[in-house]
């Protein structure tokens, strides 16, 4: 079949030649088979998954951090009011601390008088010494009974 | 105002009409500029989604053929910025001629050579012939169809056909396509 021979092509521009059944089979192997839908976007507007809920700790509650936090804070304080109460100077004329009954500019904090029952025959006698802003001295006397 | 769910629901059904009517077409146009048909389809795709987009904006379109056929031109015009961008001068390889490992029958060989050697001939055409070809091969249009779709008289079509399918034939001769399978 020679191709370049111009077939007689009608006013609707349709021949039936070689050539045109060819071109018209090769165009529709070109064209998509099924002929491909359009997908109309979604009218609703985007809903944002809901945030996930988070799960309970499964953590002792001592052992959440805020415990442990609120813990720190009051023994911190408590430790605080201790060594307040402890540096508090006696008051009291009978205290047996004082020198000579006098005042004395030292502040004398608590005595301790600790007994160790293993050892009957000894005594001691601990307290803490602070003179002014002068870092605390810490006096420990150990004596036999008489 | 927001649109009623019967309101959506018909304008859905129109624009589906109207994907139906004139995607053919938009592709045929997009395929005459790119003889590829994927990349034809992502161009029609892509204009009928930029004319919903119109559609929910509420702008009016007086000739949505007229409006679709533009906006594919631009479209393909685009993509072929975008090829040279990636490829330089060198245009898009296409997968038509890649073939399977399985044994085909030899009548179903010798077409594909044929048709690899049309599209390789088409290719060499310049773009207003591939356009006239494609609508009146691969949409099976009149004189009259298509010179209402590309807004010249059809005394012209058919002109512009006669010497696109003799430069067509011509080049197949030369490349030694004289047999159809």
């Amino acid at each position: 079949m020679n191709f370049v021979t111009r077939p007689p092509i009608d006013a609707n521009g349709h021949a039936g030649d070689e050539l045109d059944e060819t071109l018209s089979a090769f165009f529709r192997s070109e064209m998509p088979r099924p002929w491909p839908q359009f997908k109309v976007p979604d009218d609703r507007p985007a809903v944002r998954p809901a945030e996930p809920v988070p799960l309970p700790s499964r953590r002792p509650w001592f052992r959440s951090p805020r415990f442990v936090l609120a813990a720190s804070v009051a023994l911190l304080i408590a430790g605080y009011a201790a060594m307040s109460a402890a540096l508090t100077p006696p008051t009291s004329a009978n205290d047996p601390t004082l020198n000579g009954g006098g005042a004395s500019p030292r502040g004398i904090l608590r005595e301790m008088h600790p007994k160790d029952p293993a050892e009957d025959d000894l005594d001691f006698r601990g307290w803490l010494e602070q003179d002014g802003n002068k870092p605390t001295t810490i006096h420990i006397e150990m004596y036999r009974k008489k | 105002m927001k649109p009623s769910p019967r309101a959506a629901g018909s304008r859905h059904a129109d624009f589906e009409a109207l994907y139906q009517r004139y995607s053919r077409e938009v592709w045929a146009l997009a395929y005459a500029r790119w003889m590829n048909a994927d990349t034809a389809m992502d161009i029609t795709q892509e204009a009928f989604l930029r004319l919903w987009k119109q559609w929910e904006a509420g702008e009016p379109i007086t000739n949505p053929r007229a409006w679709l056929l533009r906006v594919a031109r631009n479209l393909a015009e685009d993509y072929a910025k975008s090829a040279f961008r990636r490829n330089g001068t060198s245009p898009p390889q296409t997968m038509n001629d890649v073939r399977g490992d399985d044994p085909q029958p030899v009548e179903a060989l010798e077409r594909e050579e044929t048709f690899a050697q049309i599209r390789d001939v088409l290719g060499q055409l310049p773009e207003p012939d591939r356009e006239i070809l494609t609508l009146r091969y691969a949409l099976d249009y009149t004189t009259n169809d298509i010179a209402e779709m590309l807004a010249i008289n059809a005394t012209a079509v058919h002109m512009r056909l006669s010497r696109a399918r003799q430069r067509l034939a011509e080049r197949l001769k030369a490349q030694g396509v004289g047999q159809l399978p």
